[in-house]
């Protein structure tokens, strides 16, 4: 209603609305806070099996809460997110590219239709993508756009139609209650 | 016309334009009428469909066998632009929680967020009234991960690696990520299904997972599992795509023949 009228009362309601929802979810989060303390701190204390991974989850909750509340922008919060915390996580992530390539290897033994055409076009975008590919034949830059332009988006479109109607048939449900597994 | 300018003022016309409104409307009528229909003895019936199929034979077997299924919900949360992905996981969890108490087997819930995680809370308490029996019956184990998806992907593969399972199902919005729980799966032969929104992990969980439900299969999974009055909001999502097609064709039509100008 508040998206679609343009009206003082609604916007109010609205905004209230959305404040109340911001001081529950800040209220949530010390809830965490200690239970997160509660138990890690319970765990450190009896010594229980992996204890000093909870007691580096502590000292790292307090080292970063520390810095935040000096401030949130200083040149000591922020390196510890510029050369501790996205390292590790590009770190983390480019282990995809071994997964990618066994979860691809098992794709392309199953020997079924949908395998053989997912290999012959895997096959045929990767030489195509080679730089200079163009000088052997000079079609192939052509063929792999018109895979792009043409297969590959209308199969994307025709997708992204059918999440977009189950998203609305979904929210349509949630709307007028007709489905709500979470409400007791 | 000055009536005109006052509602397109009044209902932000101006800036969003009458598409979606029309639309809105148009797909309400859809989803009261076809709700209706559901609700009657007239309910459209539904296709096989492989991946539903394999997940019902899946879980019947876990509960025969006292197995563990899992359930990891996809990033995302209610009240935001994922709330539609994480009801349908939650009415998934809801399923697979009445036969988890009913059978008396183990259920392992990973989920990404706080407010999924009260709506879970709730989802097995609701689940434990319907069937009548106290936590005595059906270990149910709901464990809040992260809302970081790497965090989130890496925490349930490393809980899963340990524990195994029967049966391990990830729906909801998933990144790339998701290789990180698919992967842990096949190396430990367990065998799993994975719904995504995300058009880029969809490649993915094909060639992980046993099955994957593409696209609005995942939003379909209700109706063919324990909500006959999904039905009718799956009859609605036909017809809108009906009108959408069909003025696709017309729209290409139009303008092909030189009409539009």
């Amino acid at each position: 209603m508040d998206f679609f009228i343009r009206n003082d009362v609604l916007d109010r309601v609205g905004k209230i609305l959305i404040e109340g929802a911001m001081v529950i979810g800040a209220c949530a989060l010390l809830t965490g806070l200690l239970n997160l303390l509660s138990v890690h701190g319970g765990r450190v204390a009896r010594r229980e099996k992996n204890w000093p991974h909870s007691l580096v989850l502590l000292l790292s909750l307090f080292v970063v809460l520390g810095l935040g509340i000096v401030g949130v922008n200083t040149p000591s919060s922020q390196w510890i997110f510029q050369y501790i915390y996205s390292p590790l996580q590009a770190t983390i992530f480019s282990l995809l590219a071994f997964l990618i390539v066994t979860a691809a290897y098992r794709a392309l033994r199953l020997n079924s239709l949908e395998a053989t055409v997912l290999l012959i076009c895997s096959v045929f975008i990767l030489i195509a993508q080679v730089p200079g590919i163009a000088r052997i034949w000079s079609y192939l830059p052509l063929i792999r756009d018109w895979i792009f332009a043409v297969p590959v988006t209308a199969g994307m479109r025709g997708l992204i139609f059918g999440v977009a109607l189950g998203t609305v048939a979904t929210g349509l449900r949630v709307l007028f209650w007709t489905d709500k597994p979470y409400l007791n | 016309m000055n009536m005109w300018t006052e509602v397109s003022k009044a209902f932000v016309l101006e800036e969003i334009g009458i598409t979606p409104l029309l639309f809105l409307v148009f797909s309400l009528l859809a989803f009261a009428v076809c709700t209706l229909l559901a609700r009657s003895a007239r309910s459209p019936s539904v296709r096989s469909h492989p991946g539903i199929s394999f997940f019902r034979s899946v879980t019947s077997r876990a509960a025969e066998a006292g197995g563990r299924v899992h359930l990891a919900l996809g990033k995302g949360s209610l009240g935001t632009a994922s709330t539609a992905e994480t009801t349908i996981g939650l009415s998934v969890l809801e399923y697979l929680s009445i036969r988890a108490i009913v059978y008396d087997t183990q259920l392992l819930v990973h989920v990404p967020d706080a407010t999924t995680l009260a709506a879970a809370q709730g989802v097995v308490q609701h689940s434990r009234e319907r069937t009548g029996h106290d936590k005595s019956r059906g270990d149910i184990q709901l464990q809040f991960v992260s809302p970081e998806p790497l965090a989130f992907a890496l925490g349930v593969a490393s809980s899963l690696e340990p524990r195994g399972a029967y049966l391990s199902n990830s729906l909801g919005i998933f990144g790339p990520e998701y290789l990180f729980i698919g992967e842990t799966n096949a190396y430990k032969a367990i065998p799993q299904m994975a719904g995504s929104s995300t058009i880029e992990t969809l490649p993915l969980m094909y060639v992980v997972a046993d099955e994957a439900l593409i696209g609005e299969d995942m939003f379909s999974i209700g109706a063919y599992l324990h909500r006959p009055l999904h039905l009718g909001s799956l009859a609605a999502q036909d017809v809108l795509r009906l009108i959408l097609v069909s003025s696709i064709a017309f729209g290409v039509l139009w303008r092909s023949l030189g009409l539009g100008g």
